[in-house]
């Protein structure tokens, strides 16, 4: 599969992607190309997990569509301050992303596959789902305490993602 | 051993083993994620899409083996050292995830070999990783 997608995320952080076949090597590339305003900062350190899971080799290839839709909801949540999820690589070839603050919990799942598209979000002992790509006014309710900002203020001053 | 159709007592536990993948590294230790408790990807059609592989305990303890050394009893891709343990209850499996069954499923490469079936959505996978604790955490270094 071979295109390019394009996302923005907000005024001054628009940037473009695009997910390109390779001849050799890794299955496929994502570039990020810089246009107009900067790059958000979470771009690259989640490109570069991106990459770096596209090179596993157990379980089925991460799959490029799954990929694009993990973008996209990114790209539609992330602010400036908010502090890069953890990702990961399900068996499936799926993307999962999470965030972890304090008693904030946030996982959002993209796989086609098994047809699970869902955001999942945990404060203390409530929890709350929707799918994927209705869930992001789900995700602002919880986005200010996954800010940088927020956490370095906080007794657990660890990395949430 | 256990016959393969003995019945598998709720306190009994269940190892899954976890690699470094699947773990985020926090503070110099690894914490495994929900998905490392998603079922297998069947590879072929005639393969089934709604079980994870787990090692039973009663079964590896009749036969004199422990938990933490399943990593070493490989070959896992990567090593030893890439991989981890996590135990679960049997009990917690049948009765907070409703619809799942814990099975033997004894292979050639592992007699101990069973499998938690039943379907795992992200809150299922969710409230198996909140039970779950390491019996041995993947020995390589987090970065």
């Amino acid at each position: 599969m071979s295109g390019a997608r394009t996302a923005t995320a907000g005024e001054a952080s628009t940037f473009d992607w695009s997910l390109d076949q390779a001849e050799s090597g890794e299955p496929w590339i994502i570039s990020l190309k810089r246009r107009g305003d900067a790059t958000s900062a979470w771009a690259e350190p989640v490109v570069k997990r991106l990459r770096e899971l596209a090179r596993l080799t157990d379980g089925l290839p991460l799959y490029i569509e799954d990929v694009g839709d993990a973008l996209d909801f990114l790209a539609r949540v992330m602010a400036e301050d908010t502090c890069i999820p953890w990702i990961g690589k399900l068996s499936s070839g799926g993307v999962q992303l999470a965030w972890k603050h304090a008693d904030v919990e946030v996982e959002a799942v993209f796989d086609r596959m098994r047809g699970e598209h869902e955001l999942l979000v945990t404060v203390g002992e409530n929890e709350w789902d929707a799918p994927a790509d209705k869930g992001d006014s789900l995700f602002f309710t919880v986005i200010d305490r996954l800010s940088n900002s927020y956490i370095a203020h906080t007794s657990e001053a660890v990395a949430c993602g | 051993m256990p016959a393969v159709d003995a019945p598998i007592a709720d306190s009994d536990e269940v190892y899954r083993l976890i690699k470094v993948a699947d773990c985020k590294a926090e503070n110099g230790k690894w914490m495994f994620q929900s998905l490392a408790f998603s079922n297998a990807t069947p590879l072929e059609d005639a393969e089934r899409d709604d079980e994870m592989s787990v090692v039973l305990e009663d079964t590896l303890a009749a036969l004199e083996r422990a938990p933490e050394d399943l990593p070493t009893e490989g070959p896992f891709p990567g090593g030893p050292h890439g991989w981890g343990v996590a135990r679960l209850s049997v009990g917690f499996v049948r009765k907070e995830n409703s619809k799942q069954e814990v099975l033997r499923s004894p292979n050639d490469e592992e007699p101990a070999h069973g499998d938690v079936r039943g379907n795992k959505p992200p809150a299922c996978r969710k409230r198996l990783k909140k039970h779950a604790t390491w019996v041995i955490e993947p020995q390589a270094t987090p970065e």
